[in-house]
């Protein structure tokens, strides 16, 4: 099945108040409302027609001015051939989503890569730690808005640089020759 | 050590070789440097090249030893993230005195490419003292050689009857004058 005959198809079995249309080029996707995720997947997965037996990739970005966290997911059937692509909005300030662990296991590691990098809080999630970065971090590194804090544990995160107190040899002859251009005289022979 | 030889005049002779003992301690260290397997992102393809048939630092005495508590030398091969300093800093502490540490490649040296990022140690020095600094992104093997060779050459110069390497000491390496720091 091609992605529009997906979405139609998601469209017809969920209703149309919960999955919108296909957008966007050239990855068309579709928003499928926060709520309606899990059922939406469950229909994913199990359907006949639909078969989706892969969670590829689950992705965050933030969008700070829109004041959203999109979160993507990626399906694709090994036994039909054909992928598919969601994504829920979400709220930025309390990211929260039900997780698709139930549903594929691929989902653990996903998510809680989200939720490290994000913060996205995975609803339901047998163990929502932090996967990438230390368990003792503070805040989400890959929110628009996020600031270092000076290091982490007394390691400093400031190196001075090599190059302080060194001037560029371009740039001191330059200065060199600048006021030695303006006496010159031809020379006597 | 002794040689004998039979002279007529004088009869049964024996010829001794003399040597300072701290040159014959650290001709035997130098030639018998096991370094820490510690690679940590791309220069560690480097640092297996270099063990490999090619280079070849087994040539040197140098060969790669799975344990901290029997190396001599910590190569840090790759970019370091807070999360893996401190686990460094913990491998370094586990080996024996004497230990050397050559930092390998822009990215130990300094952070490298990766200084901006969040998640990165600027520099194995931040953390641990450091002997050679080894610079490229990658090093070649041919490089990382280089560096071994002046970590011998360090290993060369220190005296063992007058006293060991010790913190806050004057130490002289490649012409420049410089203090062991902690």
């Amino acid at each position: 099945m091609t992605r529009e005959e997906i979405a139609s198809y998601l469209a017809g079995k969920l209703g149309a108040d919960k999955i919108a249309p296909l957008t966007g080029k050239p990855d068309a996707f579709c928003v499928v409302q926060t709520a309606a995720l899990l059922e939406c997947a469950q229909l994913l997965r199990d359907d006949e027609a639909l078969r989706f037996d892969d969670l590829n990739s689950v992705t965050g970005i933030d969008y700070l001015k829109d004041q959203k966290i999109r979160v993507t997911y990626h399906f694709w059937s090994y036994e039909k051939r054909h992928d598919f692509i969601l994504k829920v909005e979400l709220n930025r300030d309390t990211p929260s989503v039900e997780s698709l662990v139930p549903l594929w296991h691929s989902a653990d590691w996903l998510e809680r890569e989200q939720y490290d990098l994000l913060g996205v809080k995975f609803e339901h999630h047998p163990d929502l730690r932090r996967v990438l970065l230390p368990d003792d971090w503070v805040g989400h590194p890959h929110r628009k808005d996020y600031a270092e804090h000076g290091g982490y544990h007394n390691i400093s995160n400031t190196r001075e640089s090599p190059l302080d107190g060194f001037v560029r040899l371009d740039s001191l002859k330059k200065a060199q020759s600048e006021p030695a251009a303006a006496p010159a005289e031809p020379t006597k022979h | 050590m002794a040689n004998t030889l039979m002279q007529e005049d004088i009869g049964q002779v024996a010829f001794f070789q003399t040597s300072i003992i701290d040159d014959v301690i650290n001709l035997a260290r130098k030639s018998s440097i096991f370094f820490l397997l510690f690679g940590l992102a791309c220069c560690g393809i480097e640092l297996m090249q270099t063990g490999g048939p090619r280079a070849d630092i087994d040539r040197f005495g140098a060969v790669p030893r799975a344990t901290p508590r029997q190396s001599d030398l910590m190569i840090v091969a790759g970019t370091l993230t807070y999360k893996m300093a401190e686990r460094c800093k913990l491998l370094y502490e586990q080996m024996a005195e004497p230990k050397y540490v050559i930092s390998m490649g822009s990215c130990a040296n300094c952070g490298g490419l990766f200084q901006l990022a969040y998640s990165v140690c600027k520099g194995v020095d931040k953390i641990v003292p450091v002997d050679i600094y080894v610079p490229g992104c990658p090093p070649r093997p041919e490089a990382l050689t280089e560096g071994l060779l002046r970590v011998q050459d360090k290993i060369m110069r220190e005296r063992w009857m007058s006293g060991r390497r010790t913190i806050g000491q004057r130490e002289i390496s490649l012409g420049t004058e410089y203090e062991v720091k902690a």
